[in-house]
C-alpha cells in the first residue's frame, strides 16, 4: 500500500519485471492517510484472504518522524498490530500482520524519487555533474534532499525520454517509455529482496 | 432495535451469528450467497408464521404445491426453509436487542404427531383434518415458548395459536408492494394527520409530484399524484415504479414506530441520480420513526450514493456481506467506520 499513484505504478511495474507473484498493489483515492486506508481495505472483499500489508511511505527529511507518522496512522484505523521497526511484522486477531517500509531505505532521507534517480543516473551517468551544476543555478538549491531528488529526476526525465519529455513518474513505467530496463539494475535490488521475501 | 441474529438450518443458512447490527444494514454479496435468505429469515424470525411460507414461496416464483393429506403434501410447503432440505434438521431463528425484538423462534418436525389425523364425528374421510406434525415455536426469553400448530383440511392449511407481534414489512425484489396495503397505511396516516412527511418527502424527491391523495378506484381506494403538466390525477404506480416504491417504503416507516424494514435490491427502478436523495429521505424517516432496515443491493452506484449520507452516521451503518463455503452461506459484518472508508476509498465491498 503506497501513499500515491506513482507508488502503485512503480511497484506494479517493480514486481512484474522482477517475476514476484502474490502482491495486490492498492493505491488510494485523493492522497489519503494510511488510517483510512487501512479501514477501507477491512471493508473490502477479499479482506480474509490478505496475510501481510505492506505499507510504504518515503522518509522524507526526517525518517524517524515520517516512520512514526505512519505508526500513528495504523494505530488510528485500529485493530491491526503496530510494527516497532521498519520491516517488523506486527500481528493482531483477525487481522494480516503489518510491516512498514521507509523509502529510499530505512534511515535514509528521500523518496521513492530518490532511487528511480540513482537508476536512471546508471543509464546516463554522464549528466550527473550536468544536474548538480543546472541544480546550482535554481532555487531548487536550497530545497530538502526530497524535493531535490524529485527536480532532478524530473529534469532527467525530460532530457533523456525522447517519447514522452513530460511524463510523470507514474507513467514512466509503461513499454512505450522504454525505460523499464531501469527496474533491473542494483538500486532497486532491495526492495525485490524484500518483497521476495514477502510473498 | 435487532442488535444480533442467529440463523440456523434456515435456507443456506447451516449457521451464521450477526452481531453489531446497526439501525441501517446493508446487505450485500454474490447471487446465491443468501442475501435474501437472511431477509427472509428475518422475516420468518419476526412473524414466525407457518403461513408466511406460502408467501415466500410466491416471492420465490415456486409453485404453489398442490396440498394433499399426506406427508409429501404438507412436507412440500416448508421442505424449502430446511438446510438442504434435511427435515430432520431444527431451524433456530434467534433475534436478540431490545425488549420488542428478542425473540427465538424454532421450527421442526415432532415426530410424534406424524399421521395423527382426526375424523369429526360422523364425518366422512374427506372431512379429515389432519395436525401437521410441524412446529412453530416462539420465545421471547420469558415464560414458556407459545408453539403454534398448523391443521390441514379439506380447506387447506389453518393455524391454531398466537403469532409474535413484532413489526416487520418485507419488500421482496422485483414486487412491488401491495397497493390496497399502500393505501390503508396512507389512509391510516392521513387520519392521524401525519401524512404531510411522506408527501412533501416525495415532492422534495421528485419535484414533478405535485400532492399524493387517496382516491376511490373501481370502488378500491388507491394512492394517486397530481403531476406537474398533467391534467387528471393518476395512480402513483402508473407514475413511476421507482417513485411508487420509494413511497411505500416511507409508508411502511411512517406507519409504525420502532418496526424494521426490509428491502431487497433497494435500487431496482430507480434513477441512479436519485439514489442519493432516496438514501438521506429512506434515513430521515429511519432516524425520525425509529426504523431499523436491512436492505440488500447488488448495484455499486447505490453504495456510492450512500456515501453522503453514512458520512458522519457511521455508527447508524453497518454492511452485511455474505458469501457461500462449500453447501453453506455464511456472513461477515463489518462496522460502519469501515464500510464508509472502502466506499470513499473506491473499493470493492459487493
Amino acid at each position: 500500500m503506497g501513499e500515491g499513484d506513482a507508488d502503485r505504478a512503480f511497484f506494479n511495474a517493480l514486481l512484474q519485471e522482477r517475476k514476484i507473484d502474490g502482491f495486490q498493489v492498492l493505491a488510494p483515492a485523493g492522497g489519503r492517510q494510511f488510517g483510512v486506508r487501512l479501514r477501507a481495505i477491512r471493508g473490502a472483499t477479499g479482506f480474509k484472504h490478505v496475510k501481510t500489508i505492506l505499507l510504504v511511505a518515503d522518509n522524507d527529511i526526517d525518517p524517524t518522524a515520517s516512520f512514526q507518522q505512519v505508526r500513528a496512522e495504523i494505530r488510528a484505523a485500529g485493530g491491526y498490530g503496530v510494527p516497532d521497526a521498519v520491516l517488523q511484522p506486527a500481528t493482531a486477531q483477525n487481522h494480516p500482520s503489518v510491516r512498514i517500509m521507509m523509502l529510499p531505505r530505512a534511515g535514509q532521507p528521500g523518496c521513492l524519487e530518490t532511487i528511480v534517480l540513482e537508476s536512471l543516473l546508471i543509464e546516463v551517468p554522464t549528466l550527473r555533474e550536468c544536474l548538480n551544476d543546472y541544480l546550482k543555478c535554481t532555487p531548487a538549491v536550497g530545497w530538502d534532499q526530497s524535493k531535490q531528488a524529485k527536480m532532478r529526476l524530473q529534469c532527467l526525465i525530460a532530457a533523456t525520454c525522447k517519447v514522452d519529455p513530460n511524463c510523470s513518474l507514474t507513467h514512466l513505467w509503461s513499454s512505450k517509455k522504454k525505460l523499464r530496463q531501469l527496474l533491473t539494475y542494483a538500486p532497486f535490488d532491495e526492495i525485490t529482496e524484500i518483497l521476495g521475501a514477502i510473498a | 432495535m435487532i442488535e444480533s441474529a442467529r440463523i440456523k438450518n434456515f435456507r443456506c443458512f447451516e449457521e451464521v451469528s450477526l452481531s453489531g447490527l446497526a439501525n441501517t444494514n446493508i446487505i450485500v454479496g454474490s447471487n446465491a450467497s443468501g442475501k435474501t435468505a437472511m431477509l427472509e429469515a428475518l422475516f420468518m424470525a419476526a412473524t414466525g408464521h407457518p403461513m408466511i411460507a406460502a408467501r415466500l414461496r410466491g416471492l420465490r416464483l415456486l409453485n404453489e404445491s398442490t396440498l394433499t393429506l399426506d406427508r409429501q403434501g404438507y412436507e412440500a410447503v416448508w421442505r424449502d426453509f430446511f438446510f438442504q432440505f434435511d427435515q430432520a434438521r431444527i431451524i433456530h431463528l434467534t433475534l436478540s436487542g431490545s425488549a420488542n425484538n428478542t425473540r427465538a423462534t424454532r421450527i421442526y418436525y415432532a415426530p410424534e404427531e406424524e399421521e395423527n389425523v382426526i375424523v369429526p364425528m360422523g364425518g366422512k374421510p374427506e372431512d379429515s383434518t389432519a395436525v401437521v406434525p410441524i412446529q412453530f415455536e416462539h420465545s421471547s426469553g420469558i415464560g414458556e415458548p407459545t408453539k403454534i400448530r398448523v391443521m390441514f383440511g379439506p380447506d387447506g392449511l389453518s393455524v391454531r395459536g398466537p403469532g409474535p407481534s413484532m413489526v416487520i414489512s418485507s419488500f421482496p425484489a422485483g414486487n412491488r408492494a401491495n397497493p390496497q396495503e399502500a393505501a390503508q397505511r396512507f389512509s391510516q396516516l392521513s387520519v392521524l394527520g401525519k401524512d404531510a412527511f411522506v408527501i412533501q418527502s416525495l415532492k422534495k424527491l421528485y419535484p414533478f409530484i405535485t400532492d399524493v391523495s387517496l382516491q376511490m378506484s373501481g370502488g378500491i381506494p388507491a394512492l394517486y399524484a397530481s403531476v406537474t403538466g398533467i391534467r387528471e390525477k393518476m395512480p402513483v404506480s402508473l407514475v413511476s415504479d421507482g417513485v411508487y416504491r420509494v413511497m411505500t417504503y416511507l409508508l411502511a416507516m411512517a406507519s409504525y414506530r420502532n418496526g424494521v424494514l426490509l428491502i431487497d435490491e433497494l435500487e431496482n427502478g430507480l434513477y441512479y441520480g436519485t439514489l442519493a436523495e432516496v438514501w438521506r429521505v429512506i434515513h430521515e424517516f429511519a432516524s425520525e420513526y425509529g426504523t431499523q432496515l436491512f436492505v440488500s443491493t447488488h448495484s455499486s452506484e447505490c453504495l456510492r450514493a450512500l456515501l453522503p449520507t453514512i458520512s458522519g452516521n457511521e455508527d447508524k451503518f453497518t454492511l452485511i456481506r455474505t458469501h457461500k463455503v462449500k453447501g453453506s452461506c455464511e456472513a461477515t459484518v463489518i462496522n460502519g467506520r469501515d464500510f464508509q472508508s472502502a466506499i470513499e476509498e473506491e473499493m470493492e465491498v459487493r
